[in-house]
């Protein structure tokens, strides 16, 4: 019994690998590189994503059934589009790996400044190559239930609405920021994990079309989480104090207290641990599908084994937060400049193809 | 081949593909008939005509096999003792044979109480059912006496029940059966026979309702059970380890109950039960994770508070696996997680303790694991003694040797009584042993190696599969519809629709309205 994915799952999948530890520091990068009501460019970003997302659905509709490489194949030859997707997959497999570390170091800096984080990686990354190995049917059954687990959290954001002030959202809109173009990057990186959609074809049911609105509602529930949790930490906190933070919603966590908990941001960075791994398994998987393709001939776990491995100790290079948020931040460009143009490719090299088969005798 | 979801005359064609695959015949009723010889001892045997000097020849040195003669009728009678009922025996076979005169044996013989066999096979397979064997010269006949000692039907020790019926499954195959028929009196309700086992030849029962189960996974149960190639088969927890999906997770994959109304409940919804002779343990199929957190009782309570109840197991779950560990993972790295209001007694507490919160609580779980195997193998009388020790040990002198904490005894016992509260036991023991890995883990890396651990969990459920349906229906795939059955214990109005996992042509349960 070949079970397919419905599009409540891929909705699902897709919300949990946009969900990263980015959300965190969300409403700083809209403060300083934004300006005053930066929440504005999470509803900007989130049109141009959404946008984006119907480039890829168009893409694979063009593609008439076909999966990513058979789509590239039809018009590069096959040593280019053989090279284009071991680029994309080593870039997928770095993203991922580097998001587990960034998760890590910011673990360590709250509760284990002392601690190894190589040996913490080890382990996370058996955990990320167990998940990759289930494949991306079970990857979604383990979505769901994190999903299920995790969605009452942002909830205990609701308890700090009377700490909102209106007088936070000033009336002036969009200034004292920074480089616009720069935040717009960020803010775009903090909804990658959408381009998960161009790899999920060979496991929908045949000729159900309705399994990209899937897409479409995961990426809008991403969007409506952003937008909440962002404008929720504009009335919370002032200008300059958001500008300051770091990570403002835990920051925001951190004034939460329960009776039986003291410090609830720990307990909620803690439980966001699993979001975080099912991202970088998402991107890892992206990657082992993409060397799967090239190779067909070789097993896709050992794919799986040679990436975390090698991307393991390549991330080793950056050792400390900082670093390694320059590092991310260099592969969020990459990766937001592929989730443009890699449709846009495929569309017009898609319609190339086409006219050209069409004026062939 | 029989297509999915395709019920009509199912029993027919599981019992031809049955037969298509052994070289069987085929009895009355769905039965399977004859059986080889798989253990090898005398297949040559298989053709030649039963005759008294064969079979006694096959059963040399078996002290237990009686031979009665009657020599003016010219014939000799086998059969064991303690097999056969000595009223059917006396009243079928002996007082026939008494008085019949040689003329009218022949007539005699045409009587439906007996069965002419016409190999050699048979006749041996007979007595080993229990069945008497007449033998004359021209051939030889079973009288279907069988009887064998087995206990009646008792109320289940392990799934009790406060509201339900109180009868429970015995170790004898067919009375369990008869159970499960008075409760179902329907024709659709099938009993596929099976035999497990070259040595033990352990009549395994494979039962469903015709139209409801989907075949597809009948097809593949009895595959499975057909592929078992084991020498001795004792019970039905054996066999579940021999045809489940993952032999190698820790989670039971298929759900097993000792309580005739369970089965019944789960062949209603689809499902298929196996019996095997000799347990007292039925097997339900395809089963997900959330049918190990109902019991019987669930039905027969008023729905609010069967509700409320599941949602004690579920926390009793979620306390079992990870509360000793949470306590692990606090003290060690993440005091600033607790109330300051409870900092004070907790740092008290903990002063007078030289060992690390790790070796604490392993030390403390352990005690208790071995107070809990100690009490459940011994008698009672003695077990009680060991639970008066236990509770003295525990409670007291480890604390005051300064060998535990108060708070650590209070986590341990409450993890311990919500292990009690998950009504399977099989599910309770895997995660008694899940929560030592998970103090292990908290003990290293706190909070994220708690999260670790449960990730692994997750990864293991997620890719589980039973019969080839996930494990983990109605969370993944997420069917809301199937919640008020499987989670939450909705009205009876409301259960209307079979769940998701049973794949069933025939969805509609209920056609009651509100």
């Amino acid at each position: 019994m070949n079970e397919k994915l419905n599009p409540l799952h891929i909705g699902i999948l897709i919300h949990m690998t946009q969900m990263g530890v980015s959300v965190f520091s969300l409403p700083r990068v809209c403060a300083t590189y934004i300006g005053t009501n930066g929440w504005v460019w999470v509803l900007v970003i989130g049109t141009v994503v959404t946008a984006n997302i119907a480039l890829m659905h168009a893409a694979v509709r063009l593609g008439g059934g076909r999966t990513l490489p058979e789509m590239l194949g039809l018009f590069l030859p096959k040593p280019v589009a053989g090279a284009l997707q071991l680029a994309l997959g080593g870039m997928y497999a770095l993203s991922a790996c580097l998001t587990s570390k960034q998760y890590v170091l910011m673990f360590e800096l709250q509760s284990f400044p002392a601690t190894n984080p190589y040996v913490f990686r080890a382990g996370i990354d058996v955990l990320i190559l167990c998940l990759v190995l289930i494949g991306i049917y079970n990857l979604g059954k383990a979505a769901t239930l994190v999903f299920l687990a995790t969605i009452p959290l942002p909830m205990f954001y609701l308890s700090l609405l009377h700490d909102v002030k209106l007088v936070r959202y000033t009336p002036f809109f969009l200034k004292d920021g920074g480089n616009w173009l720069e935040g717009s990057f960020e803010v775009f990186s903090a909804f990658l994990g959408f381009e998960l959609c161009l790899f999920l074809l060979p496991y929908v049911k045949r000729g159900d079309t309705r399994w990209f609105y899937g897409v479409y509602a995961g990426n809008t529930f991403s969007w409506c989480m952003y937008l909440a949790l962002t404008i929720l930490a504009f009335g919370f906190f002032s200008f300059g104090q958001l500008k300051d933070l770091l990570f403002p919603l835990l920051e925001m966590a951190g004034h939460l207290t329960l009776p039986i908990v003291e410090r609830v941001d720990t307990l909620l960075f803690t439980f966001f641990f699993l979001v975080s791994v099912l991202t970088a398994t998402a991107y890892f998987w992206m990657a082992t599908e993409l060397f799967g393709y090239v190779f067909p001939g070789v097993r896709k776990g050992w794919f799986a084994a040679f990436l975390i491995g090698s991307t393991y100790f390549v991330s080793s290079i950056p050792n400390e937060l900082g670093r390694v948020s320059a590092w991310l931040g260099i592969m969020a460009k990459l990766a937001a400049g592929t989730a443009i143009f890699l449709p846009l490719l495929l569309i017009a090299g898609l319609l190339a193809a086409r006219a050209w088969r069409a004026k062939a005798p | 081949m029989c297509k999915k979801g395709d019920h009509a005359g199912l029993a027919r064609w599981v019992t031809a593909l049955f037969r298509r695959n052994r070289g069987e015949k085929t009895g009355e009723n769905g039965k399977l008939g004859g059986r080889p010889f798989e253990d090898g001892l005398d297949e040559a045997a298989d053709d030649r005509r039963p005759s008294f000097s064969l079979v006694c020849e096959q059963f040399r040195d078996c002290s237990d096999l009686v031979h009665r003669s009657y020599p003016h009728l010219g014939v000799d009678l086998l059969y064991f003792g303690h097999l056969v009922g000595p009223e059917e025996l006396d009243r079928d076979v002996v007082r026939v044979l008494e008085t019949a005169d040689p003329g009218e044996l022949k007539q005699l013989l045409k009587r439906s109480q007996f069965t002419r066999v016409d190999s050699f096979t048979e006749a041996v397979e007979g007595i080993l059912d229990g069945q008497a064997v007449l033998f004359r010269k021209d051939g030889a006949w079973l009288a279907p006496v069988s009887n064998p000692p087995g206990r009646s039907v008792e109320e289940s020790e392990v799934e009790g029940s406060i509201t339900g019926p109180h009868d429970g499954f015995s170790e004898t195959a067919q009375l369990n059966v008869a159970l499960i028929r008075r409760r179902l009196k329907s024709a659709r309700l099938k009993a596929v026979r099976l035999r497990v086992g070259e040595l033990s030849h352990t009549d395994v029962y494979v039962m469903y309702i015709e139209d409801i189960v989907n075949a597809v996974y009948v097809e593949e149960l009895i595959s499975r059970i057909r592929d078992v190639s084991i020498e001795v088969l004792d019970e039905a927890h054996e066999l579940v380890q021999l045809i489940e999906d993952r032999p190698n997770s820790i989670f039971p994959q298929f759900y097993t109950t000792e309580r005739p109304d369970i089965a019944v409940n789960k062949l209603s919804q689809g499902r298929i039960a196996v019996i095997v002779d000799g347990s007292p343990t039925v097997i339900t199929a395809p089963a997900s994770l959330m049918e190990f957190f109902n019991a019987a009782d669930d039905y027969y309570m008023r729905w609010i508070s069967a509700t409320g109840l599941r949602f004690l197991r579920f926390i009793a779950f979620l306390i079992t696996v990870s509360f000793t560990a949470f306590y692990v993972s606090i003290t060690t790295f993440h005091y600033e997680l607790i109330p300051r209001t409870l900092l004070v007694n907790l740092a008290e507490s903990r002063a007078r303790v030289p060992f690390p919160p790790l070796y604490e609580a392993l030390f403390m779980e352990f005690t208790i694991e071995m107070l809990r195997e100690a009490g459940a193998r011994l008698p009672s009388k003695i077990g009680q003694t060991i639970g008066i020790v236990g509770g003295i040990v525990i409670g007291q002198a480890a604390v005051q040797a300064g060998f535990t904490s108060n708070i650590l005894i209070i986590t341990v016992a409450s993890s311990a009584i919500a292990s009690f509260v998950i009504p399977s036991y099989m599910m309770s023991t895997s995660l008694r042993l899940l929560r030592f890995g998970l103090i292990v883990l908290a003990g290293v890396w706190g909070n994220l190696g708690l999260m670790l651990g449960f990730g692994f969990i997750i990864a293991d459920l997620s890719n589980l599969t039973v019969l080839k349906s996930s494990y983990m229906t109605p969370l993944a795939p997420f069917n809301i519809r199937d919640w008020k059955r499987l989670v939450i214990r909705g009205p009876y109005w409301s259960l209307k629709e079979r769940t998701s996992q049973s794949r069933t042509r025939n969805r509609i349960f209920s056609k009651m309205k509100r």
